[in-house]
């Protein structure tokens, strides 16, 4: 069995890969489905919460995977936080956080499905992203 | 109630407690995403008051609208949108550039002032200088145009 982490983890290798080839749109969808693979592994392995009830929420709300696993995993990771992080600072993690999730959203919707050219450093940056990302999770759910 | 109502009843209870802050309201049709735009961009980064006020709701928003998405931005951000449906305290927005471009047109007015200050007194300087060199010249030749040489001869051969 492949876990979510390793999936996140072949995820962000095969965005490197991709830049590497030059192939910048696609850099951006792995790294997107990387980040999202990571929220599922906190969301079943840190929250408890079962692929068996996710499964029956998705059912229930009809459709949208990645937004019901960030409007489990956002609140969640507010509220968690680290005993040395000050709260004003916590504050603004969860304020990036929540403005790229939207902003990674948009830039995956637009290099799969808009006619647009993904440069080099824009693919670059948002596999740096993706990880800045998964980190600032990790600190949210040690 | 709808998730746009829910999230329109909260901006106006939460822009209550900030008059100087404008909040606008849209929806991000690419993305299926609400977004709250708050400005000045200062008040959104610094305001630890507006954060407290605004997380919570947001967080709530998440628990209770689980299939859709939300997100608080300042002006500065790509999720910015054009236009934007509904706004509390626009006034405020208003307000901060009436004031910058009364700011800048008064210290605009003020550069104009000095600057046709210096011009005039540059001017004056210029006159006086000119004036003054005029006199020199005069003082210093004073029949010099009584002693222009007129050769005769060659004047009557040209004409």
């Amino acid at each position: 069995m492949t876990s979510f982490a390793e999936k996140s983890q072949q995820s962000l290798q095969a965005a490197e890969v991709l830049m590497r080839s030059n192939l910048y749109p696609s850099t951006i969808n792995r790294a997107y489905y990387g980040f999202h693979q990571y929220m599922l592994h906190i969301l079943f392995r840190k929250m408890g919460k079962t692929q068996e009830d996710f499964d029956n929420d998705l059912n229930a709300y009809g459709f949208g995977t990645h937004s019901l696993a960030w409007n489990l995993v956002g609140p969640a990771f507010a509220k968690n936080k680290p005993k040395d992080v000050a709260d004003r600072e916590w504050r603004n993690e969860f304020k990036w956080l929540q403005e790229q999730v939207a902003s990674f959203k948009k830039i995956r919707t637009e290099a799969d499905y808009k006619e647009i050219t993904i440069q080099q450093e824009v693919a670059h940056d948002w596999i740096n992203k993706a990880i800045s990302m998964i980190n600032l999770l990790n600190k949210g759910f040690k | 109630m709808t998730s746009t109502d829910f999230i329109k009843e909260n901006i106006q209870r939460i822009s209550k407690s900030f008059p100087e802050t404008c909040f606008r309201y849209g929806f991000d049709n690419l993305i299926n995403t609400h977004i709250v735009e708050i400005t000045p961009n200062e008040h959104f980064y610094t305001l630890d008051s507006l954060d407290e006020a605004w997380i919570p709701f947001s967080i709530d928003f998440m628990t209770m609208f689980p299939k859709e998405e939300i997100v608080f931005i300042a002006s500065d951000s790509p999720l910015a949108l054009s236009n934007y449906s509904y706004c509390c305290n626009e006034q405020s927005d208003s307000k901060l550039i009436s004031e910058f471009f009364e700011a800048l047109l008064l210290n605009r007015i003020d550069t104009i002032y000095s600057n046709s200050i210096l011009i005039e007194n540059e001017f004056s300087d210029a006159l006086i200088t000119s004036h003054n060199n005029s006199i020199a010249n005069i003082t210093e030749n004073p029949f010099e145009a009584n002693d222009l040489k007129f050769d005769e001869d060659q004047f009557l051969m040209a004409a």
